[in-house]
């Protein structure tokens, strides 16, 4: 960028962008470099692609089960992010999967696992994906990048992976600011439309749909769902109902000092939820049911609401009956305001919404059904 | 539900610390997360230079120093310029780097930001062991600080601390994707002698992406350097071309193009490029090749010019503060330059950081000054972990000729070109007719 000109001058400058190209690095035509020049800005940690936003289950109109999960939450329009194939560590690279885990016996353990994994992307940012049932390969297909959509099919399910509106809505700034008295903060006491803070982002969908036979055992047609992403044998996140570890799992809006526990929810099984993190609801739901003792709550029955309340939330599974009329509690649907349902729930009734109540995208009437993305 | 804060932050820095309490985001490696306003500002910084021009943020973070000159701001800063060297090749930025660190850590000695930028910048003038305890001292004061786990690593990978710097690299790992991370596991595994295992994690730096222009630029570049080593000139010479697509103009894709185009005998191309790099950023390791590149055409007059260039940027880099022994003494031993002055470098070198490339150039010292014995002792400490370095592997088999005749080199030279067939435009040919 700077030539090379005679005089002090010259050299000063000469002087600084040799080391500025030190500090820039590159790769060293010779094999002996003697440090390491990759990058030293690096996000904070997290790993998005591995991060679990939102899970659904729902039934097609032909009667099949449509079994949804996000990741790669807030994306930007225009970025394409991927989903991740592997994490290396210098010994290794460990495999990425993105779990399905569907109970049919109601002991919050698996019984069904369909694991989706992925390639590394091609030139065009296309992946290869792989859908696995209990281990057996049951189809192969190709992400969509981009606004395109490829529908995979093999027999009767069909998978699709790729770049989609957030179908997901909510007044997340009025939630972190729940409790504050400031006028216009908090979404208590709403009457006027708010934010939808998912609003113009993207995510990345995996969307199967399969015939309830593969997922129920016979004589039943109730099964319970979560998604999970694991690296290696590794469980890096996981989630059934919405927002359950947001919510109700420290740090929250109600619990700022607690210590930060949600790395460990997330690494947890939901057939323990109960033993392990059942005081962390009840905690919560104390603090939730207190918001309408100033207007008259008769609070003798509290206690046992919450005891109630509490063995509903956990374990931490979708529960669905696929021959029932889907919608929240039974199953999800993109459409379903989730966030409304709950908060009537958890507040004994005295929130009632956050005053968003719909996606600011149409959902698709047809698979993939997740809206296109921005 | 669980949500990643780090694409929150962008323009709702009002938000971002709050957030980032309340969502449960995937936290690999158990790190506990962002509750530190910490790393919710580098978090804000990098989508920030993911988002504009580095030097409009660089001009916004000027101004919330002139308004409010506190430790964070100034690290902050202080980071910025550093991307902005990075990206330019222009040191004003560089200098100013350090003036911003120094002040931040004047102002506060336990502002994380400011000691690990402090020891990212030691890393950089090669200063390892001041590297290290500033890294150390960062980690601290931010456990998972992941600058600080970048130098740590670096710093004890340059000191031959190979175990622990592959455990801080696993680490850092560990805490989520990034260019950052991913290559420096793609490093380690190449001194492993794991070059497809290399291969593997830069491809995962790709897919990782960062979201800033120059670093996915810088591993394209880097991706294409690996696949040129093993001889995979074609897929190098893609990743080369897509790094200036990112990156119109980025000296290391023009380099490597350089590389490519010198691999293939179309040495007037290759020193077109080179002397385009060379005039924008003049790096010594650059005019080197510029050299050799003239050398090899028959060129020496104009080659003994490029060399002048050399000595003459690793000075001025001296004098700017960085360790240039190594450098010099590889060019010097390369060049039959004063081998015993380059020896006496090489070892002070070895002194100061016993990394496998100072081990690997005492042996070539040593054997440039024709002791072979002794040379053998340390092409084998440079050769411990088995990597597969043509360089290293070359020099090994010259030492072995000279003990045991043409046979034993034999060997080395074949296991030097299988390793890396054009692993340099002065010694391959060398080592090819060596070998055979």
């Amino acid at each position: 960028m700077r030539r090379a000109i005679l005089g002090a001058l010259a050299l000063t400058a000469l002087a600084a962008a040799a080391l500025a190209a030190v500090v820039s690095g590159g790769p060293r035509p010779s094999a002996a470099a003697d440090h390491v020049d990759a990058p030293g800005l690096m996000p904070p940690g997290g790993n998005f692609q591995l991060d679990l936003t939102d899970l659904y289950a729902w039934r097609a109109r032909n009667g099949n089960t449509v079994l949804a999960m996000n990741v790669n939450g807030l994306t930007a329009p225009g970025k394409r992010p991927v989903f991740a194939s592997g994490v290396p560590a210098v010994a290794k690279t460990k495999g990425v999967t993105y779990w399905f885990r569907v109970d049919n016996d109601g002991d919050a353990v698996a019984d069904v696992d369909l694991g989706v994994t992925f390639s590394k992307p091609n030139a065009s940012g296309v992946q290869t994906m792989t859908v696995t049932r209990n281990g057996k390969v049951i189809l192969t297909g190709r992400t969509s990048p981009g606004r395109g959509v490829t529908v995979n099919r093999q027999g009767q399910v069909r998978a699709y992976a790729g770049l989609r509106d957030d179908p997901f809505f909510f007044d997340l700034g009025g939630f972190v600011d729940i409790l504050s008295q400031e006028a216009g903060k908090s979404f208590l006491g709403c009457t006027g439309a708010r934010t939808d803070f998912f609003a113009g982002k993207n995510v990345s969908a995996i969307v199967l749909e399969l015939p309830p036979s593969l997922l129920t055992r016979s004589g039943s047609t109730q099964i319970g769902v979560w998604g999970a992403t694991t690296v290696g044998s590794r469980q890096i996140d996981r989630m059934g109902r919405p927002a359950i570890n947001t919510v109700f799992i420290p740090q929250n809006p109600f619990e700022k000092t607690k210590a930060y526990r949600k790395n460990q929810f997330n690494a947890t099984q939901p057939k323990n939820d109960r033993a392990r993190w059942r005081s962390e609801v009840v905690d919560s739901l104390q603090v939730l049911f207190s918001l309408n003792d100033a207007s008259g709550d008769d609070k003798a029955d509290d206690a046992m609401k919450i005891a109630g309340l509490a063995d509903v939330l956990l374990p931490d599974v979708l529960t669905f009956d696929t021959a029932k009329s889907d919608g929240f509690l039974n199953g999800r649907r993109l459409a379903d305001d989730v966030i409304d349902a709950e908060l009537g729930l958890i507040t004994e009734g005295a929130v009632k919404t956050d005053c968003v109540s719909r996606n600011d995208r149409r959902f698709l009437a047809s698979f993939p059904y997740v809206a296109a993305p921005h | 539900m669980t949500r990643v804060r780090r694409r929150i932050s962008f323009g709702l820095a009002a938000l971002a610390g709050a957030v980032a309490v309340v969502l449960g985001a995937a936290w690999p490696g158990g790190v506990a997360p962002a509750r530190s306003p910490a790393a919710v500002d580098v978090a804000l910084l990098v989508e920030q230079l993911s988002a504009g021009s580095s030097r409009s943020v660089v001009r916004r973070l000027e101004r919330a120093v002139a308004a409010r000159p506190d430790a964070r701001s100034l690290a902050l800063l202080g980071l910025g310029y550093q991307q902005l060297a990075r990206e330019t090749g222009d040191a004003a930025w560089l200098t100013r780097a350090r003036e911003a660190l120094r002040r931040a850590a004047h102002a506060d000695p336990t502002d994380p930001v400011a000691v690990a930028g402090l020891a990212q910048l030691a890393v950089t003038l090669h200063r390892f062991r001041a590297a290290l305890s500033l890294a150390r001292r960062a980690l601290a004061l931010e456990p998972g600080n992941a600058l600080a786990l970048g130098a740590l690593g670096d710093a004890q990978l340059a000191s031959g601390r190979h175990a622990d710097a592959f455990r801080t690299y696993d680490r850092l790992a560990a805490r989520g994707p990034s260019v950052g991370a991913y290559a420096r596991v793609a490093t380690a595994r190449r001194l492993r002698g794991d070059p497809a295992g290399a291969l593997d994690a830069m491809e995962l730096a790709l897919e990782a992406g960062s979201g800033i222009p120059e670093q996915e630029a810088w591993a394209l570049a880097r991706y294409g350097t690996l696949l040129a080593g093993r001889g995979r000139l074609q897929e190098a010479e893609r990743a080369y071309r897509r790094s200036l697509e990112l990156a119109p103009g980025y000296v290391h894709g023009e380099a490597g193009l350089a590389r490519v185009a010198a691999a293939r005998g179309r040495f007037a191309e290759a020193e077109a490029r080179l002397e385009r790099v060379v005039a924008r950023l003049p790096l010594p390791e650059y005019a080197v090749l510029l050299g050799d590149i003239r050398a090899r055409a028959g060129r020496a007059r104009e080659a003994r010019r490029a060399y002048a260039l050399v000595s003459t940027l690793e000075r001025l880099l001296e004098a700017n503060g960085v360790r240039t022994e190594l450098a010099t003494a590889l060019f010097d031993l390369d060049h039959g330059v004063r081998p015993r002055r380059a020896l006496a470098r090489a070892r002070s070198a070895y002194r100061a950081a016993p990394s496998l490339a100072a081990a690997d150039a005492v042996a070539w010292g040593l054997y440039r000054t024709g002791r072979c014995a002794e040379a053998r002792t340390w092409s084998q400490r440079a050769l411990a972990l088995g990597t597969k370095d043509g360089l290293f592997l070359f020099h090994r088999g010259l030492i072995e000729r000279c003990l045991g005749g043409a046979a034993a080199g034999r060997p080395w030279f074949r296991r030097a070109l299988a390793a890396e067939p054009t692993f340099s435009l002065r010694w391959a040919p060398l080592a090819e007719k060596l070998a055979s």
